[in-house]
């Protein structure tokens, strides 16, 4: 219950912040250089002032910036995000036609970070000062510093030019296809992660690893599995959890290099366009939603904190 | 019948590499030409390299085009981009259509008449039919450019129906009445009129061009899946008027990146890529599964100087920023070779395809002041002459998604740093850049990228140095009643004594600097050949019709 009412004040925080940061977004790209209704009207060598009035009227551009920020509120509060100004199609299709690819392609890379990344971790942590742990490091060191195009054009060249195992480009279509599709990008993007991600675990397993109670366990000579799993890991997991989160909300919204590298239509890319042809509906969209990842993948980490450390759920019952 | 469409100023989303960026969507998407004017076979030279020379009629079953950015709808009143174009001329008639040369030719109208300067009738033709098999019809024909006069303030193609009155239909006639003469219009029938069914498009309201509601025309080939994302499968119809292309389906894709487009097209994964980034081409000059075209192109980038703020209202400084631009070094490493140095701010094609003589061509240009060409000496010795011998320092903004513009504007920078000029290169967004070009407060000094619309050399000159859109600010009465003359001229052939005094003024007084012309590249895989080679016009054609099979 007591969880419950934190999440609940935390949902309402949610909120106020989305709120927050919706407004902000939408000051600022009313400061921001540039005009949607010469740039929709084809260029200022097209746009009449007659054109511009009309357009901009149209998109209540030439209302004051509040009204303007309360029609989009309303709209948003119907689930209606208004029309980009780019394409005049509605901006939630356009975001819903991507989200898809956006989702897919950066819970495999997830998936496949985590899968290499926290059992690499683990061990460089526990065989510290190892080959093994100086061969983890050196890796991650690199993938870490490696620009996450590079990784992508060389997954290109390797394993879809010279050896064909995989498309060059796309995002496939059906299940099966997609998951073909999207193993590259997917590595590429993963390649970055495993590497932020290795290596905070092997830093949290150092730590836990030297703590009084892994010596104690060690000392009434509790099988090694269950020190490294149910002492080690466990303890260890808070921090990992806490980096995995923000790393999967990044790949979410910006993967964009990747997305550009494999020709994905992703939500990085539209968002790039979006920015740049200043189609506001479609940027306050984007942002809304990377705000609402950002803040639901918090959440959930903080709740995931409460399920593993039982000292977390006694301080909320306090 | 007059020579001129709407020459825009912009990004070049399908040239550059350019995802999407600011909407200034150029017009040299698409093009047109006189039917009574002169220019005919010239105006796309151009070079492959060892295309397969065979050219088989047998059908192909499937092919996919690659273009850099979306389709970003399927209607031609929200989208008015080159790659969006691309797939839009596949499932719908143009009322004309344009040839290889950029002239008129019929297509949903099979005649078509310029009566009075503000009356133009079109004879639509009665064997055509919708996707749905019901016949094309001069009332669809009339709202289907009636539609863009009602929404004329949000339509993509708004800008060239500004004169438009009215568009109605009588019997199997079309007439289209101006405001006033505007001899831009003639062109529109085939850049901007595209023929859609009434019905459909009245009941799709708003979401017309949309995913779920892409359209019904009376094109070659009918929409079968579309998402902006995922791009568009066309397929043949069967049922199509005219001649029908041989390949049953087109794949559209949107890869954004040419590396990307190139290693899918060595795969085979791709069979078309359209309008190669010419600073990319090198890589596909090498592939030996690639068959590169390249024509001439409608591209003139320019320097801007605004004539009316000092220090450029002195044309000694205008004519010492001519010569510290290195344009010839530069043509190699930035166009990899394949773009010149203009000569007049009038793209090349448009006054090689009105002259339609290279010795005449050449006589023309030799009858022009000659842009100045790099040397510092020079600038040095005409800063001195200048308002500001010592020097001055001005900003120059850069689109950071046009790839050309930054060394260009470096290298322009490092130059004038030699006679005291200082030049801060300041990366903006599209939009920005966009924005400045039209803004007074905004830095005096800009870097433009202009498309040439149609073959009319009248085109660019009442634009940029007129009052519709003039960065430069420069102006004289004399230059006024020149350009006022220039517009009025029926026909593109005419054209050529009333410009030679306006680029020779342009020429001696340097508003603007034109640095290139640049090509246009086409990549196809070796499977397939281009029927009599491809044309920087094509982008208004039905293009699958020149599809061939190399076998």
């Amino acid at each position: 219950m007591k969880i419950v009412t934190f999440v609940a004040r935390r949902l309402v925080g949610m909120i106020a912040i989305l709120l927050v940061v919706s407004f902000l977004v939408f000051g600022l790209l009313s400061l921001a250089p540039g005009d949607p209704a010469v740039a929709l009207l084809g260029g200022p060598s097209k746009a009449t002032p007659e054109a511009i009035s009309q357009v901009r009227a149209l998109y209540h551009l030439d209302e004051p910036l509040l009204t303007q920020y309360w029609y989009w509120l309303q709209g948003v509060m119907r689930f209606d995000f208004g029309r980009s100004i780019s394409s005049q199609l509605p901006v939630g299709d356009a975001i819903g036609e991507r989200f898809p690819i956006t989702v897919a392609l950066a819970m495999y890379s997830f998936i496949i970070t985590v899968v290499i990344a926290i059992p690499l971790g683990l061990a460089a942590g526990v065989r510290r000062g190892t080959r093994l742990d100086r061969t983890v490091t050196a890796g991650s060191l690199v993938g870490f510093a490696a620009p996450v195009f590079a990784p992508a054009v060389f997954l290109i060249y390797v394993f879809a030019v010279q050896l064909g195992w995989f498309p060059v480009y796309g995002p496939g279509k059906g299940a099966i296809d997609r998951i073909y599709h999207l193993t590259l990008p997917a590595i590429a993007l993963a390649v970055g992660q495993i590497a932020i991600i290795s290596r905070q675990t092997r830093a949290a397993t150092m730590d836990v690893a030297t703590q009084d109670y892994v010596t104690f366990a060690r000392v009434r000579a509790v099988p090694a599995r269950s020190v490294w799993g149910g002492y080690v890991l466990r303890n260890a997991a808070l921090p990992v959890i806490t980096i995995s989160g923000l790393v999967l909300a990044f790949s979410l919204t910006g993967a964009v290099l990747v997305e550009q590298a494999f020709a994905l239509p992703g939500l990085g890319t539209l968002l790039v366009s979006s920015v740049n042809a200043l189609d506001i509906p479609v940027i306050q969209a984007i942002t809304l939603l990377t705000a609402f990842v950002i803040l639901s993948f918090n959440l959930i980490i903080d709740v995931t904190y409460f399920a593993l450390d039982p000292r977390l759920r006694r301080g909320v019952g306090a | 019948m007059t020579t001129s469409t709407s020459l825009s100023v912009g990004r070049r989303p399908a040239f550059l590499g350019v995802v999407a960026s600011l909407a200034l969507v150029l017009a040299a998407c698409s093009g047109g030409g006189s039917k009574t004017s002169n220019a005919s076979t010239a105006s796309t030279a151009s070079s492959s390299s060892a295309a397969p020379a065979a050219q088989g009629d047998t059908p192909i079953d499937s092919i996919t085009a690659a273009i850099q950015s979306p389709i970003e709808a399927m209607d031609i009143l929200k989208a008015n981009d080159v790659p969006t174009r691309r797939a839009l001329t596949l499932a719908y008639d143009r009322v004309l259509n344009l040839d290889n040369q950029g002239q008129l030719q019929p297509m949903i109208a099979e005649s078509w008449a310029n009566p009075t300067p503000t009356t133009f009738t079109y004879e639509i033709r009665s064997d055509a039919k919708f996707w749905d098999g019901t016949p094309v019809t001069a009332d669809d024909v009339a709202y289907s450019g009636q539609r863009i006069v009602d929404g004329a303030a949000t339509a993509a193609v708004a800008a060239g129906w500004g004169f438009v009155e009215s568009v109605t239909a009588s019997g199997n006639t079309v007439t289209v009445t101006l405001t006033q003469p505007d001899n831009t219009f003639a062109y529109r029938a085939a850049l901007d009129w595209f023929v859609v069914q009434k019905k459909y498009s009245e009941e799709a309201g708003a979401d017309l061009g949309s995913p779920s509601k892409p359209g019904m025309g009376s094109g070659p080939y009918k929409v079968t899946s579309y998402s902006v994302s995922e791009g568009a499968t066309l397929d043949l119809t069967g049922t199509y008027w005219g001649d029908e292309p041989l390949v049953k389906q087109v794949v559209i894709v949107t890869i954004p990146d040419p590396e990307t487009a190139r290693l899918a097209m060595v795969e085979g994964d791709v069979d078309v890529y359209f309008d190669v980034p010419l600073i990319a081409t090198r890589q596909y000059d090498n592939a030996s599964e690639i068959a590169m075209s390249y024509v001439t192109g409608g591209y003139n980038d320019m320097l801007s100087m605004r004539t009316t703020t000092k220090p450029f209202d002195d044309v000694n400084v205008r004519t010492a920023m001519a010569y510290l631009s290195d344009t010839a070094g530069l043509t190699q490493p930035l166009f990899n070779g394949r773009a010149t140095v203009a000569k007049s701010l009038v793209p090349a094609i448009q006054i090689s395809s009105t002259i339609n003589d290279p010795a005449k061509e050449a006589e023309f240009y030799a009858g022009l002041p000659a842009i100045p060409s790099f040397d510092i000496a020079k600038a040095k010795e005409y800063l001195a002459k200048s308002s500001v011998p010592d020097g001055f320092s001005v900003d120059l903004p850069i689109d950071t998604t046009q790839p050309w513009m930054s060394p260009c504007a470096q290298n322009l920078a490092q130059n004038a740093k030699q006679v005291g000029i200082t030049i801060n290169v300041k990366n903006v967004s599209a939009a920005e850049w966009g924005a400045g070009l039209g803004d007074p407060e905004a830095s005096p000094l800009q870097l433009l990228a202009l498309g040439a619309g149609t073959p009319s050399p009248s085109e660019l000159p009442p634009v940029i140095l007129g009052t519709i859109f003039n960065p430069s600010g420069f102006t004289t009465p004399e230059l006024t009643k020149q350009l006022n003359a220039l517009a009025a001229v029926p026909t593109a052939a005419e054209t050529i004594p009333l410009l030679a005094p306006v680029l020779m003024t342009a020429n001696a007084e340097l508003p603007y600097i034109p640095p290139y012309d640049k090509q246009t590249a086409l990549a196809m895989g070796k499977a397939y050949v281009w029927l009599d080679g491809y044309s920087y016009w094509a982008v208004g054609q039905t293009w699958p019709q020149s599809i061939r099979s190399a076998s």
